[in-house]
């Protein structure tokens, strides 16, 4: 099998803008509508006045320009329209940078305050990062800053799992048991019968279990240290992601989807998204 | 014909490459690999620079825990079919609204920087830092009455909420859980 070279990965992305942009932004419209599904448009969210900046300076910044008290009320709905829009426009009108532009300056609105008022900072910065490649004109950058969005990817995975080692977790069996009854109890108290009960009791009724997907789940993030080295492991980097995020969905209940993007950066969808081009 | 791999780490041959050929986006990019790994290694984090630690907090092995519900006029919050991340955000907030009033109703975002950072504290900007980034009581209230809206679409006073924290012990050989208390954290 043919091994890709970044030469052949980056003049993909080169020569494949125009559908990468229009299927990242459509994937980014979908999930503008889920968020709606969700009720967490800033107009849904509605002024919440208890704020989380955490420590965080772009959030104090944020507090400090008192955005949070503009955006409320019609500017809110005012946002999320010009949000939806300028995503829609950089599907149909690749053109003009100014879209792109106008919809990563809004979207980072967005990414703050709703991180502000619902009291938490969710670590979904995909759209943060590979919004930058769409605004800038020469193909060079374009490939460049996908590229840097792909190692950023690679980076939060990998790091998850050095966090998770030296604090020396990765062989503690409680921490994973404890987990796992902490973000399920809900569930498990609620005496109703579910799936996800079913799942849960059955894992933590085998005594190694817990800890057997909790240490699966953690070599799935240390993978990703091959993406710094090559491009050879890309399909294994993408089918580990898609078991994690399934793993983290089935047994901790979490479902970040805006994270799923970053896979448009690993060459077996950078390929799908331009056969052509790379069969040249 | 099979292209010979490259040879060195893919992301030192992209930095190699990309100094030929654009140095100012060249330039771009080492300043931001660099600010996020020295953050990381600094442990701070300054958006989009994020610490990735995801659930890696030390959480002690223990057969007891605790389950928050949110009752709504005595209807608990998850018989109201939210959609996921809705209910998370109540779930959340929750949190951090009992958070604040069990530490005396000072914000613990204030408590906390005091406590490690003290210096912090002595520069000119921060009485001002502090009355715009801190939550103050009036923003507890707020949030009160912010919630009933949400979910009951009533003034203060119509209906009541409870944030009740019930503790459970887990019987590990028996995969059961038995309730051991309740006890309302906040009422409003």
């Amino acid at each position: 099998m043919q091994t890709w070279r970044l030469s052949d990965y980056t003049a993909t992305l080169e020569a494949s803008r125009a559908r990468v942009q229009t299927v990242f932004f459509l994937l980014v419209f979908y999930g503008l509508i889920l968020n709606v599904l969700n009720h967490i448009s800033l107009y849904q969210i509605g002024p919440n006045p208890l704020l989380y900046p955490d420590l965080d300076p772009l959030y104090w910044l944020f507090l400090m320009g008192r955005v949070p008290d503009w955006l409320r009320g019609p500017a809110a709905l005012f946002l999320d329209i010009f949000l939806t829009l300028s995503c829609c426009l950089s599907i149909f009108d690749q053109r003009k940078k100014t879209w792109p532009i106008v919809f990563l300056v809004l979207y980072y609105v967005y990414f703050v305050i709703y991180n502000l008022r619902t009291g938490h900072h969710y670590t979904n910065p995909a759209i943060l990062f590979m919004g930058m490649a769409f605004v800038v004109n020469k193909p060079v950058r374009f490939a460049a800053l996908l590229t840097l969005s792909r190692f950023v990817f690679c980076f939060m995975m990998f790091s998850a799992a050095i966090w998770k080692i030296i604090r020396g977790n990765l062989f503690d069996a409680g921490h994973a048991r404890s987990i796992l009854i902490d973000q399920n109890l809900e569930i498990l108290t609620a005496g109703q019968a579910s799936w996800r009960d079913v799942i849960i009791r059955q894992v933590l009724a085998t005594q190694w279990l817990p800890q057997f997907f909790w240490v699966l789940l953690i070599l799935l993030e240390l993978i990703f240290v091959l993406g710094f080295f090559t491009l050879r492991y890309d399909k294994y980097l993408l089918i580990a992601y898609i078991l994690f995020f399934i793993g983290g969905w089935l047994l901790f209940d979490i479902y970040i989807y805006e994270n799923l993007l970053f896979l448009l950066t690993l060459s077996p969808l950078v390929k799908l998204m331009n056969k052509t081009t790379f069969a040249r | 014909m099979q292209a010979a791999p490259d040879r060195q780490p893919l992301i030192l041959s992209f930095l190699g490459s990309l100094r030929k050929k654009d140095a100012k986006v060249y330039a771009f990019i080492v300043l931001f690999l660099s600010l996020q790994l020295l953050l990381t290694l600094a442990k701070f984090k300054v958006t989009p620079f994020y610490l990735y630690g995801m659930f890696s907090e030390i959480q002690p092995a223990t057969d007891s825990f605790r389950i928050k519900t949110i009752l709504v006029d005595g209807r608990p919050l998850s018989s109201y079919h939210l959609p996921f991340r809705e209910r998370l955000m109540f779930n959340v907030l929750t949190d951090h609204y009992v958070d604040i009033r069990n530490n005396g109703n000072t914000d613990v975002l204030k408590t906390r920087i005091e406590k490690k950072y003290p210096w912090f504290t002595t520069l000119p900007v921060y009485p001002s830092f502090a009355r715009s980034v801190y939550n103050n009581p009036g923003d507890l209230a707020g949030f009160e009455t912010w919630f009933r809206q949400k979910l009951t679409n009533t003034p203060a006073g119509q209906s009541a909420i409870i944030i009740r924290q019930s503790t459970y012990y887990f019987n590990p050989f028996l995969s059961q859980f038995v309730l051991i208390q309740h006890a309302d954290l906040a009422a409003f």
